[in-house]
């Protein structure tokens, strides 16, 4: 991931971040088919971690550059403007969260389920629900990664102050920050009880992970050696790591070893901690895919390829948008139908209308002239969609 | 409301002799639940011609507050089923479950329940109350576990139920992860898993039972229905495992 002398896009990193964006979206449509042919089925991490890695990748690069140049100032007020579009989106899906669960609580009320309508209290003291709300401690789901993306960027304030004055020194607080979270159990708390389902404090490393690198690109620095030991032992490690995951999905695959290896694996791959096998297996993956792909690949600027890389251009707002779309997704087959024909076609329109808004807000921005119009060859640097 | 329940019981007494099945309007077992582990102690209990003695340990559901009465519950509609599959043994399932009960606290509980004399089967139902209050899931993995040694080193078979399934709590209630716990509890320590939460769903989606909008008269009877089906489905896995 070097940049070369004149500043070039890293393609690599929109298609990625765009199909993460995907699976993102599948993975929260509930009680869906698809969601066991995304990246959790075969690897102990998913989309979660591609998309806050390349998040904290892209917020560096495009924000990097005013803080290492010293307007710390403005460089804050930018990444609070960021912050700002998350929080509105944020709040939009609460509003739309209580309407759903007011409705719920209806239809299931004095039945079978009157112990899962427990969840709807919050209804009681509404006054407190919207605080607390308003305030992201309150997390019922899909809420909870866009709390998670707002306080990232928040703390990338302070890191890439850090940052500017050493970059592994960076580093190193934010590895000893997830260090802590096992040895002292630091979180954040949800409301009423209960703490946040992707802990800040553990996923904040991946994110000055990316944001580091993105850095050190910036700075024409390369932060990783690529001795083809390393290249080896990572395809090696995935390769056993894929293995095993696999066979724990396949209920008919009977091995003697196989409750002892969840016994002894499970407790690390946990997610809202980003366990080490998350983390490692996914740095892992990442090495491999930097090493093999190239930054200007062919396929990339290919017209199957241009759905996916502009979603990963305007990442922002599809990512809002996806996160969106699944809720009202999952309200589709509660309400209307859940076959598997309708979940295919719930699946299908998301990603559709995903890449229906993406086309839409690269033509807004090319008719704007924010981006010159895109021929075959050419590479360019607007448009980046922290 | 007693009708119901007596019509029932009727039904599936009429259907006592040709049961291999669970009864009728419940759809077979399938591929959703996986192969079971042979339940050892209470294989043992039942060649020597005794008596099967289960607990029910669980929240909400397994009390069974929704069925029109305590006969109508699943751990009843258990008892009735065996019995019937197991002639000439006597089949005892005591309810221990209590409203809104997390694992954690039926762990604690277990000795209390179980109580002096060791039952031969535990049948451990949770997820629920973890599931609404957004519990640490590895934390309510490892409290899975503990109980399972537990009963283990006790010599008591056990089997592990998940929670309920419908489409209106499971859009607003992540059950997800507190299922896979579940599952992954069962396979770790080689024990029996009853998916209650995938047979459900599968109901659900094939349209045998509608869970929502319905008035106060037909939850009950609905209630009934699906307590009876899951009572029964336990009862043919228990009893094709013990022989």
């Amino acid at each position: 991931m070097e940049t070369q002398r004149a500043p070039m896009r890293d393609r690599r990193l929109d298609f990625f971040r765009g199909l993460a964006l995907f699976f993102i979206f599948i993975d929260h449509v509930p009680n869906n088919l698809y969601s066991s042919f995304t990246l959790h089925a075969v690897a102990f991490f998913d989309a979660a971690e591609v998309f806050v890695f390349i998040s904290g990748y892209t917020v560096a690069l495009v924000f990097g550059r005013t803080f290492l140049g010293g307007d710390v100032v403005f460089g804050t007020a930018q990444v609070l403007r960021r912050c700002w579009t998350l929080y509105v989106a944020h709040v939009f899906l609460l509003i739309g969260f209580i309407a759903e669960v007011s409705w719920t609580v209806q239809r299931f009320e004095g039945s079978m389920f009157a112990e899962e309508m427990g969840v709807t209290h919050f209804l009681d003291e509404p006054h407190l629900t919207l605080i607390e709300g308003l305030l992201l401690r309150f997390q019922p789901e899909f809420m909870d990664i866009l709390p998670l993306y707002i306080v990232l960027l928040l703390g990338f304030i302070p890191f890439a102050l850090i940052f500017r004055v050493s970059l592994w020194g960076g580093l190193a607080l934010s590895l000893l920050i997830y260090l802590a979270v096992p040895v002292f159990g630091i979180t954040l708390h949800t409301y009423p009880e209960g703490s946040w389902f992707f802990n800040p404090f553990a996923w904040q490393l991946l994110f000055n992970l990316g944001a580091a690198m993105a850095l050190a690109s910036l700075r024409h620095k390369q932060l990783l050696p690529r001795p083809a030991a390393l290249f080896w032992t990572a395809i090696v490690l995935v390769g056993v790591m894929i293995v095993v995951k696999v066979s724990w999905l396949l209920n008919s695959f009977h091995l003697p070893v196989k409750p002892i290896l969840l016994r002894v694996l499970a407790p690390l791959a946990d997610k809202t901690d980003l366990d080490v096998l998350r983390l490692i297996e996914f740095l892992a993956v990442a090495y491999i895919i930097a090493t093999l792909v190239a930054p200007d690949a062919d396929w990339l600027r290919s017209r199957a390829a241009r759905p996916v890389m502009l979603c990963g251009e305007n990442s922002l707002h599809i990512f809002c948008l996806g996160i969106f779309l699944a809720f009202l997704g999952h309200l589709a087959l509660v309400e209307i139908a859940g076959s598997i024909a309708a979940q295919t076609m719930v699946i299908v329109a998301g990603i559709a209308i995903m890449c229906g808004v993406a086309y839409m807000m690269n033509w807004f921005k090319e008719r704007s002239g924010r981006k010159p119009v895109r021929k075959p060859a050419e590479a360019s640097l607007q448009g980046t969609g922290a | 409301m007693k009708a119901s329940a007596l019509a029932l019981a009727a039904g599936l007494f009429l259907a006592a002799p040709v049961a291999a099945a669970p009864a009728a309007g419940c759809g077979s077992i399938g591929d959703i639940v996986p192969e079971w582990p042979k339940l050892e102690h209470a294989r043992i209990e039942v060649k020597q011609g005794k008596s099967l003695d289960i607990v029910a340990v669980g929240s909400t559901s397994t009390l069974g507050d929704a069925a029109t009465s305590t006969a109508a519950t699943w751990p009843a509609q258990l008892k009735e089923d065996l019995a019937k599959r197991l002639p000439g043994i006597s089949v005892q399932v005591v309810n221990k479950a209590r409203r809104r009960q997390l694992a954690a606290d039926m762990l604690q509980r277990l000795s209390d329940d179980i109580g002096v004399s060791d039952p031969h089967i535990v049948i451990w139902e949770s997820g629920t109350a973890e599931a609404v209050r957004g519990v640490d899931v590895e934390s309510y993995r490892a409290v899975l576990l503990e109980g399972i040694d537990r009963l283990k080193r006790r010599g008591i078979d056990v089997i592990l139920m998940d929670m309920q399934f419908a489409r209106g709590p499971a859009a607003i209630i992540n059950f997800e992860p507190y299922q896979a716990a579940v599952e992954e509890a069962a396979n770790m320590e080689e024990i029996a898993y009853f998916p209650r939460f995938a047979i459900m769903r599968d109901w659900v989606e094939n349209g045998r039972f509608v869970l929502e909008d319905l008035t106060r008269a037909e939850q009950s009877k609905v209630a009934d229905k699906v307590y009876a089906c899951i009572g029964t489905m336990l009862g043919e896995l228990i009893a094709r495992n013990v022989k």
